[in-house]
């Protein structure tokens, strides 16, 4: 059901000398996690600003593509900054996270919200927003953009759920 | 009582009891501090870069003051609350913590320069901005909620 066998290359890479300094240095290991909590705020926080536009509960005279327009390099630059020290927290304990069912949940979610967001994006850009602004459904999308900002707020709620969880399941 | 007879006190009540013994509600009062505290900061920097004229800069200041005030008090109820239940089952052990001292300091300081702030943008008047010393105020604001962050990580690995 569940590979929990730590592939060989990820098990090198996790006792290299870098993740090794990195691992058991006193203040570099909690300085990265405290740097992907505060990343999340950028990130995820900013993305449920959008995300609460979407639903039409934040912001609703102010075009839909404007709000994310506005926003996107910020919380694309969080996301970023969360992605690069996820993936080097990760890596140094990949042995602890590899097996781990909540580690693997918060990934696969993680994924859903990022195929949810591309979706809007593509529809968004083939309607050019004119439909958006007008908070109407866009002609190429598969669901609203209030379905969208709604299920994306639903998806990163349970993301950072799923990453307290982390540290009582290792 | 004795500031150290009322730590105990708190450890001691049925809340506090019921945290530390139970799996489930650390786990659940940890994942509201932090969703609390996403939320917080996420309507802080939308607020700073706003008062910046980085994002939004067609949404009037105090039309947006306005707009995020009702999320930035849920994510504060959020973040305090989730804060206080933590702190309970262990209070004498967070007050003797250097970094959660650090952390209260901070987090009062961005409390009171943050409500003084939302107060003012919500009556600012259409057309107008904020002053080169309010934004550079909005800017410190910012920065001491971001180190009450991380002070709060650090308590896990201060004495």
């Amino acid at each position: 059901m569940f590979r929990t066998t730590i592939p060989e290359w990820l098990l090198r890479l996790e006792n290299s000398a870098l993740l090794n300094a990195f691992r058991e240095s006193l203040f570099a290991y909690p300085i990265v996690e405290g740097a992907h909590l505060l990343g999340l705020s950028l990130a995820v926080g900013l993305l449920a600003l959008v995300d609460l536009r979407l639903a039409g509960v934040l912001l609703k005279d102010t075009p839909i593509h404007k709000v994310v327009v506005d926003l996107r390099p910020w919380f694309i630059g969080g996301f970023t900054a969360v992605i690069l020290t996820g993936l080097f927290l990760f890596i140094a304990k990949a042995s602890l996270f590899y097996g781990n069912w909540i580690f693997w949940t918060k990934m696969g979610l993680i994924v859903l919200a990022g195929l949810n967001a591309l979706h809007f994006e593509i529809a968004f850009r083939r309607t050019h927003s004119a439909s958006l602004v007008r908070g109407s459904p866009a002609a190429a999308a598969w669901i609203t953009p209030r379905a969208s900002g709604l299920i994306s707020l639903a998806f990163w709620l349970v993301v950072i759920a799923m990453g307290r969880l982390l540290a009582y399941f290792q | 009582m004795t500031y150290a007879s009322l730590l105990e006190f708190l450890e001691a009540t049925s809340i506090a009891v019921v945290i530390d013994q139970t799996r489930w509600a650390p786990m659940a009062v940890q994942i509201v501090h932090v969703i609390g505290f996403t939320l917080l900061l996420a309507v802080i920097v939308a607020f700073t870069l706003r008062a910046q004229r980085a994002v939004l800069t067609s949404v009037p200041l105090a039309q947006l003051a306005n707009a995020l005030r009702p999320y930035y008090v849920l994510a504060l109820w959020l973040t305090v609350a989730g804060g206080i239940l933590l702190f309970l089952p262990r209070a004498v052990a967070y007050a003797a913590n250097d970094a959660f001292v650090a952390k209260l300091v901070l987090m009062v300081l961005a409390i009171g320069l943050q409500y003084a702030l939302l107060r003012r943008a919500r009556q600012i008047p259409e057309g107008q901005e904020f002053s080169f010393a309010s934004r550079m105020l909005v800017a410190a604001t910012t920065a001491l909620w971001f180190a009450a962050g991380a002070a709060g990580r650090a308590i896990g690995f201060s004495a």
